[in-house]
């Protein structure tokens, strides 16, 4: 059972960042290929607060979630002043740079053998310490945050990115501050992506730098544009999708050395298709179940 | 899966974590055991070579006739070299598959894979990965693996007090392994004698090399400590080679990489490494060794030069899993990961492919080291330093 | 001082290199205004057809590099036919496009690892081992080739650009392609012949990073993160400035590390695009270009 409760915990975290993604990507139009990045800066966090500081559970969450923001500053303000590609190139970079940091700052990372013996939650002397107790509270975290996004999706603030994805001088015209939204989306998507790096580090009880490298962020994208851009539902379904598939695979006899190469070119292919042939994702975003459930619940305005 | 229910009744007393140990010689006991390997990604091409070495163990066990009525069957997961895989891959292991057992390499993926096998009592053999770190990961990690401040111990042992070099400077791969041999590695140089002149790593697979050995080349080292993997050896020397940098490198296991005569060529001869032995005093294979060899390229057509050095080590790793559970069924006892901890220790008179190997009580082995070279584009052996000379330098 | 001449010259040798995966890159998005990441797939896809030519066939390598030039062309032409035009036809912005690119690149890498393997290939045949002293550096004939070859190639694509009637119908399209559509360029066929020619740019690269370094199929990513840096601190929209740009951040990767510890040598090149996009998101020639598309 507990490879059961292992896969959905993953299935959680992956729905946080694939739905806070998909604000970024789907929502806003923003194309950037840190996601990993920021989820791997707020494991490091989470994991130093609980090894270093000895700090709560919940202390490590809103810590790195707050750094995993401010770091997003460091590449948002730069390149989203400037229309254009800038913003995909200099995403691209930082997520060398911070594998590099990871790596390279030992006295504070540990270096590339990672950092082992973070402890299990405990909130209010609860201690989420099995997987099974553990999934309840991941399942909890990623309700949260698949509100907050599907709130943000469904605010005049969504309204506004929207705008600055279907037509940015128009949206300028109306007197929105572009700029400033599409760095605030940014920032928001970025520090979600910290929180989901918080809940993992935890699980996993040990990261290391190559837990959060290029392939990770592209395995997001996969999941939003798979899901359906735009749509916080889609993401959610498209985590579940990605990460549920290759483990299934598992349980088919594939004995060939060529399984890994054919299953990133498979995972290529469904990409391209669903750009050319679906490129609403499988749940549109004009479909907005989840968003009308949470306004319905009060959670919208 | 299953041809009889009898097999799969076994089997699911086996799920239960119950005692199967009572084999006889009519009914079919079959005992699977898990095997973490790298089958997909950068490193599919070794994962193959070791899920191979398993499979042959496998069979070479099974005709020997040691345990009659025991069928062993090995329950392969990718592990894709990546500590993040590792993870539901012990899982399902643990939890679907109950094996008691898996063999497992690489130092991230086992450090990642250590907290779950103890929490559930199953014990991992490390068979591929060399980071001196596992020594300590947990109870329930063994190594049949020496591990690299073994290796390189020796090394730069002899380097000093047989080649007596006194300017030695590192050049190491920015991962764990790397780190690790540098942690160990630069201290002991110095209390051996030696002046470490400069350090300077690189990212792994990292194409060019030649800004870090143009800095190693203004300090003229008398020998430079290599640690590198894949084909990045041979990339290493050759490079040095172009800005005619010429030095003695030394190295650990990770020289005796085929890549390392392809990209190296010239630049490559000479350089001395350290390997866990597969050959005797005599200079011969030891005979586990050769029949092994011999086997494989029966078996699958791959000649030994196209073997790796950790293959062979897999091989080993399932062959003392089935020897221990040997023991288990000897002693009447269930096959559990805590008992399989104990039949470990007791290993002795196996026929190894490295001589002998014994197990020391935190779960490490001593194994002789050979001194290998490059002469005519092959590795070929310097000397043997059995498991006494071993012992007998300083910590 | 000789430490900094040897990091020097291997930087300008490998920024020679690198500038001419750089070129095609540029010429790709200024003309077409595609974010072309799959040209990190070609790149590779081209050394691996080299490869299979000349080792593996056994072929004079003259064949062997006419045939990757006639592989990578098609395969541009083709990624543009088979992918871009039909998303572009139905309306798809241009982060479609770039995710687009991005499947394309990973599938061509994963597509040369199926096919050749994941461990290093090598040209023996043709490798030059020997260095020879420049002062008290080294040089070795692969870069001696790079350094030739960058020139070269670089002229000649100026010059194609200035002086030839498609040249300048491609400048014409980066410039203002409805425009250059009133005034009867055939955008689709310029595009197509963009595609090609920024493709067979990448193969002398291909060859000779094989040759110094081996072949590997997952350089791809790493060569189209300079490429596409590059062309950023070159200048968006300047062929020129992305070659003098791939130039520059090869040049200040090595010679970096000079002080440096050489564990940040990749870092070095995003800290120098970081430079560029706060302070000169124009890059050297961007706004200022004396005709766009050069």
């Amino acid at each position: 059972m507990d490879y059961l409760y292992t896969v959905a915990i993953l299935a959680c975290i992956y729905a946080i960042l694939s739905s806070s993604f998909n604000l970024i990507l789907g929502l806003t139009g923003l194309f950037a290929l840190s996601h990993a990045a920021f989820y791997g800066i707020g494991a490091y966090t989470a994991a130093l607060f609980d090894l270093s500081l000895q700090l709560p559970f919940l202390v490590g969450v809103a810590a790195a979630m707050l750094i995993a923001g401010a770091c997003s500053l460091l590449i948002s303000v730069p390149s989203l002043r400037i229309a254009g590609d800038y913003l995909v190139i200099a995403s691209f970079g930082f997520q060398f740079l911070v594998y590099a940091v990871f790596v390279n700052v030992k006295s504070l990372t540990k270096g590339p053998a990672g950092l082992p013996g973070i402890h299990a939650p405990e909130i209010l002397g609860m201690r989420f310490d099995t997987p099974q107790s553990f999934l309840l509270l991941a399942a909890a975290m990623a309700f949260l945050a698949i509100a907050a996004a599907a709130r943000i999706s469904a605010s005049p603030f969504g309204r506004i990115l929207r705008g600055v994805r279907e037509d940015e001088i128009a949206t300028r015209a109306l007197g929105k501050d572009v700029v400033r939204a599409k760095i605030l989306v940014f920032t928001v998507g970025s520090m979600l992506a910290g929180g989901a790096g918080a809940v993992f580090a935890h699980h996993s009880s040990f990261i290391s730098p190559d837990m959060f490298l290029l392939d990770e962020s592209i395995y997001i994208l996969a999941m939003v544009l798979v899901g359906g851009a735009g749509s916080i539902l889609g993401s959610v379904l498209g985590a579940l999708v990605l990460v549920v598939l290759p483990e299934a695979l598992r349980f088919l006899d594939l004995p060939s050395v060529l399984v890994g190469q054919a299953r990133q070119m498979l995972y290529a292919v469904v990409l391209l298709g669903f750009l050319l042939y679906r490129p609403q994702g499988l749940i549109p975003e004009w479909s907005r179940p989840v968003e009308r459930i949470f306004a319905r619940l009060g959670f919208s305005r | 899966m299953f041809t009889s229910t009898r097999r799969t009744v076994v089997a699911a007393l086996a799920a239960a974590g119950v005692a199967i140990g009572t084999a006889s010689a009519q009914a079919q006991t079959v005992y699977k055991f898990g095997a973490m390997l790298p089958l997909t990604g950068n490193a599919a091409l070794s994962g193959e070579l070791e899920r191979q070495a398993i499979d042959l163990a496998v069979e070479d066990f099974h005709a020997s006739g040691a345990l009659p009525g025991a069928r062993f069957q090995p329950v392969y997961e990718d592990m894709a070299a990546n500590p993040r895989v590792a993870v539901p891959a012990i899982q399902k292991l643990v939890n679907v598959d109950n094996v008691p057992f898996s063999l497992i390499g690489y130092s991230s993926v086992t450090l990642a894979a250590a907290p779950i096998a103890e929490r559930a009592k199953v014990l991992l053999l490390n068979s591929g990965a060399s980071s001196a770190r596992l020594a300590k990961a947990s109870p329930y990690v063994f190594n049949s693996i020496p591990l690299a401040d073994l290796q390189a111990k020796v090394i730069l042992w002899h380097a000093v007090n047989v080649l007596k070099m006194k300017r030695i400077a590192f050049y190491y791969r920015n991962d764990d392994l790397g780190n690790d041999l540098i942690e160990y590695g630069e201290p002991y140089a110095k209390k051996i004698g030696a002046t470490v002149v400069r350090m300077e790593s690189f990212t792994p697979n990292a194409p060019d090399h030649k800004a870090q050995l143009a800095k190693l080349r203004a300090e003229r080292p008398e020998a430079v400590f290599v640690v590198a993997a894949g084909n990045e050896t041979g990339n290493i020397v050759k490079q040095a080679r172009e800005i005619d940098f010429r030095t003695q490198w030394i190295s650990y296991a990770g020289y005796e990489n085929i890549n390392t005569l392809t990209i190296g060529g010239a630049a490559a001869e000479g350089g001395l490494y350290t390997v866990a032995s597969l050959i005797g005093p005599d200079g011969k294979l030891f005979p586990a060794a050769e029949a092994f060899y011999q086997k494989f390229e029966q078996r699958y057509g791959k000649p030994r030069e196209k073997v790796d050095y950790v293959a062979p080590q897999f091989y080993e790793g399932a062959r003392l899993y089935m020897e221990a559970v040997r023991i288990l069924v000897r002693e009447g006892k269930p096959v559990s990961g805590e008992n399989l901890r104990q039949a470990f220790l007791k290993i002795d008179g196996f026929e190894s492919l490295f001589g002998k190997t014994k197990f020391r009580p935190n779960g490490t082995v001593l194994k002789p080291i050979a001194l290998k070279t490059v002469r005519d584009n092959k590795f070929q052996i310097v000397k043997v330093y059995s498991v006494e000379e071993v012992s007998a330098m300083p910590d | 001082m000789e430490l900094l001449l040897q990091l020097t010259v291997n930087g300008i040798a490998l920024g020679a290199a690198y500038a001419l995966i750089a070129l095609g890159f540029a010429l790709v998005w200024s003309v077409t205004g595609v974010f072309h990441l799959a040209h990190g797939g070609v790149y590779v896809v081209s050394g691996y057809v080299i490869y299979l030519v000349a080792v593996q066939l056994r072929l004079p390598l003259a064949v062997a590099v006419v045939a990757a030039v006639a592989v990578a062309a098609a395969l541009g032409w083709g990624i543009e036919r088979a992918i871009y035009e039909p998303l572009r036809r139905r309306g798809a912005k241009s982060l479609t496009l770039i995710v687009s690119s991005l499947a394309t690149l990973i599938f061509l890498i994963n597509l040369a690892a199926l096919i050749w393997g994941t461990e290093a290939r090598r040209f023996e045949d043709f490798a030059v081992i020997r260095g020879r002293p420049i002062g008290p550096a080294f040089i070795s004939g692969v870069e001696i080739a790079m350094i030739a070859s960058g020139i070269v190639l670089f002229a000649l694509t100026v010059a194609f650009l200035l002086y030839t009637r498609t040249g300048r119908a491609m400048r014409a399209v980066a410039d203002n392609p409805a425009m250059a559509a009133i005034v009867g360029v055939n955008i689709r066929a310029i595009h197509s012949i963009t595609y090609a020619m920024g493709a067979a740019l990448a193969v002398p690269a291909a060859f000779l990073i094989g040759l110094q370094h081996g072949l590997n199929p997952y350089a791809g990513m790493f060569a189209i993160l300079i490429a596409s840096a590059a062309a950023i601190v070159g200048g968006v929209g300047s062929v020129a400035g992305a070659a003098l740009g791939a130039v520059l951040l090869a040049l200040a990767q090595n010679i970096g590390i000079w002080q440096l510890p050489s564990y940040w040598q990749e870092s070095i090149a995003f800290g120098v695009l970081l430079a560029f996009i706060v302070l000169r998101p124009q890059g050297f020639f961007g706004a200022q270009a004396p005709g766009k598309g050069l």
